[in-house]
């Protein structure tokens, strides 16, 4: 565990709330993204991202620290995610317009002068996410860790709480689903 | 149409989580085959779209608002609440929890009518024998700023406060108005146990309104709040203690050294003084206060604590602020949390007093007023006889925290009454509630 995670845990085990909005300002925007991309709605994601740290803060105690103390509220998030999207069975319209400040630099300078840029840009995570909210929450998940965020395949079998072939084989099949989904948008 | 075994290294080959010869595997695959190039192409274009997905982020009151939710449902770290009882259980098992819920409701009844008589109770103890009150500190609460009923010499000198014991034998009083027992009579009592108080409504709550601004006390930004209370004419300010009897103690001894007058009331008072092992809420009510003295205050507890060692067992005993600016709704409701008898304080609050010299002997009443002076407040003392000023609007009224439940109207919260003056320009009401974290 991160020692500044630690002592912040420690602090609030101690009753110090205030330590604990120290570690939601750590990570709030971190879960919030990934919630976001899995939920694909911006109030369901605020509470469950909320109810994640609340959960967080009452199972305290139980985090031994055996893990990153990110992994231990993924899972807590993932888990909230998942069971809501069970739930609600629907998919989600996109909404038509996404702006803000947490706009994703572009890669390519040359190419993102281009006057029709921007629309592409819109254009095209429009689709990724439409054919994201197609995919099984399970299968969404995993394509989030991983390349949204970067997670090894151990880490994620920690926060999904599944073996490391479960999610080796899961990331296989969502791949291929998402490739025939995006290639059926693109047609 | 590649296998199920090639379209596997191939997405594992994207999630970058191959063995070197895995990998080589693959290297020399995709050499021949344009299938599986173009498969993989694609496979990295699709995870490339992902990784450029635009950040969402929150608000910054995000955190705020979670510690809100945290304070609001009494949350502690590391408590989870109950279990829920599964839908499905044996008859025995519903048996039995029925009974448990009998007793619980039997228990209950027997706390509430205990809770109700406590106050009669407190009084009971305050008035035993010096050998039942446990030993005060002398870094506690003065006793001699506490109004006391009938505040007799000796029992000051008992109490450890011989300069002012000896204050009241010098025979130099100060007048106090006296009380006007005409207006709180047992009558006033009658109604307000009559009063349409909701007593079931005990539950300690933070206000629904947005928190205006929450602080660490210890990083207490002072402009901010300042500015912030300068804003309304009455705010709410959520204080969290792992001590309350030790924070109001600290609060006590700043407003004290500022000349506010405190007004503890019994049943404060009876855990002030013997403890019981409690960590009540407790609510400070300034009906007028400047916003520069409660800023001041406010930043020198949380200095106070930013120090090593401090509090019980050297632990730190604030914790967060939160600060709410109260709507006319919010106002109204003030003599309900404090459990008085809203008439009370609507009375029109009459302006400043002159009273008489302070040196000229004065009657038996006068005696009384010097229990309700703060310490080294002696106020000004004139060789000739001048009419003396008395900042008596300065006052603080504490009392435990119980919203809803009826106060009785005891000496202290008559003393209080009688020492409301109207409204000065830049001050505002204030209710400060201290609440325990754990």
């Amino acid at each position: 565990v991160n020692p500044d995670d630690h002592r912040l845990i420690a602090d609030c085990l101690q009753g110090r709330t205030a330590a604990f909005g120290e570690l939601v300002r750590r990570y709030q925007d971190r879960l919030y993204h990934c919630v976001y991309r899995l939920v694909d709605n911006a109030e369901d994601a605020q509470d469950v991202v909320q109810d994640a740290f609340l959960n967080a803060y009452q199972s305290l105690d139980r985090f031994k620290g055996d893990s990153q103390f990110f992994t231990w509220l993924y899972r807590i998030a993932f888990n909230t995610s998942i069971s809501l999207k069970r739930k609600q069975r629907v998919v989600l319209a996109l909404k038509t317009s996404r702006t803000g400040s947490g706009a994703s630099e572009p890669l390519d300078p040359s190419e993102s002068s281009r006057p029709d840029y921007p629309l592409e840009k819109a254009d095209q995570e429009r689709r990724v996410q439409r054919a994201l909210n197609r995919l099984s929450p399970e299968h969404r998940a995993v394509l989030i860790l991983k390349d949204m965020e970067g997670q090894k395949y151990e880490a994620m079998a920690e926060i999904l709480q599944v073996p490391v072939g479960t999610v080796r084989s899961r990331l296989h099949r969502a791949r291929l689903e998402l490739r025939k989904l995006l290639q059926r948008e693109e047609e | 149409m590649l296998s199920d075994r090639i379209s596997r290294l191939l997405t594992a080959y994207v999630d970058g989580e191959l063995t070197a010869r895995q990998c080589k595997v693959v290297a020399r695959l995709l050499d021949r085959s344009s299938e599986a190039r173009e498969l993989l192409r694609a496979l990295q274009n699709d995870a490339e779209q992902l990784r450029s997905a635009p950040r969402q982020t929150l608000g910054p009151d995000f955190a705020q608002r979670v510690l809100q939710t945290i304070v609001s449902r009494k949350t502690q770290a590391g408590r989870r609440p109950a279990l829920r009882v599964p839908m499905y259980v044996p008859i025995g098992f519903s048996l039995a929890t029925a009974a448990a819920v009998l007793l619980l409701i039997g228990f209950g009844a027997y706390v509430y009518i205990a809770a109700v008589d406590r106050q009669r109770l407190a009084e009971i103890a305050l008035r035993s024998t010096p050998s039942t009150l446990q030993p005060v500190e002398q870094s506690a609460i003065d006793p001699a700023a506490i109004v006391s009923p009938a505040p007799e010499p000796e029992l000051r000198e008992r109490l450890g406060t011989p300069a002012l014991a000896n204050e009241a034998k010098a025979a130099a009083p100060i007048a106090v108005p006296s009380i006007k027992e005409d207006k709180l009579s047992t009558g006033t009592r009658g109604s307000l146990r009559a009063s349409p108080l909701r007593p079931e409504s005990r539950l300690l709550k933070v206000p629904d309104g947005p928190v205006a601004l929450t602080f660490n006390l210890r990083e207490l930004d002072q402009t901010t709040l300042k500015q912030q209370l300068q804003k309304g004419a009455a705010h709410r300010l959520d204080l969290r203690c792992a001590d309350t009897l030790t924070g109001v103690q600290r609060l006590h001894s700043a407003f004290e050294s500022r000349g506010v007058r405190c007004i503890i009331d019994q049943d404060a008072r009876a855990f002030l003084k013997l403890g019981m092992g409690k960590n009540p809420p407790l609510a400070l009510f300034f009906e007028a206060i400047a916003t520069n003295e409660m800023v001041a205050v406010l930043q020198q507890l949380g200095s106070e604590d930013r120090k090593p060692a401090v509090g019980r067992r050297g632990k730190s005993v604030f914790d967060i602020l939160m600060v709410h600016a109260m709507s006319r709704e919010d106002q109204q409701k003030v003599p309900w949390e404090l459990g008085i008898e809203s008439a009370l304080l609507d009375e029109p609050m009459p302006k400043e007093q002159v009273l008489p010299d302070s040196r000229k002997p004065s009657t038996a009443t006068a005696h009384e007023g010097v229990a309700d002076r703060p310490t080294g407040q002696g106020g000004p003392q004139t060789e000739a006889g001048p009419p003396v000023v008395e900042n008596l609007d300065r006052q603080v009224l504490v009392v435990e925290y119980t919203p809803g439940r009826p106060r009785q109207t005891s000496v202290e919260l008559k003393r209080f009454l009688d020492g409301r003056r109207e409204r000065r320009a830049g001050t505002v009401l204030i209710l400060l509630v201290l609440t325990p974290t754990n």
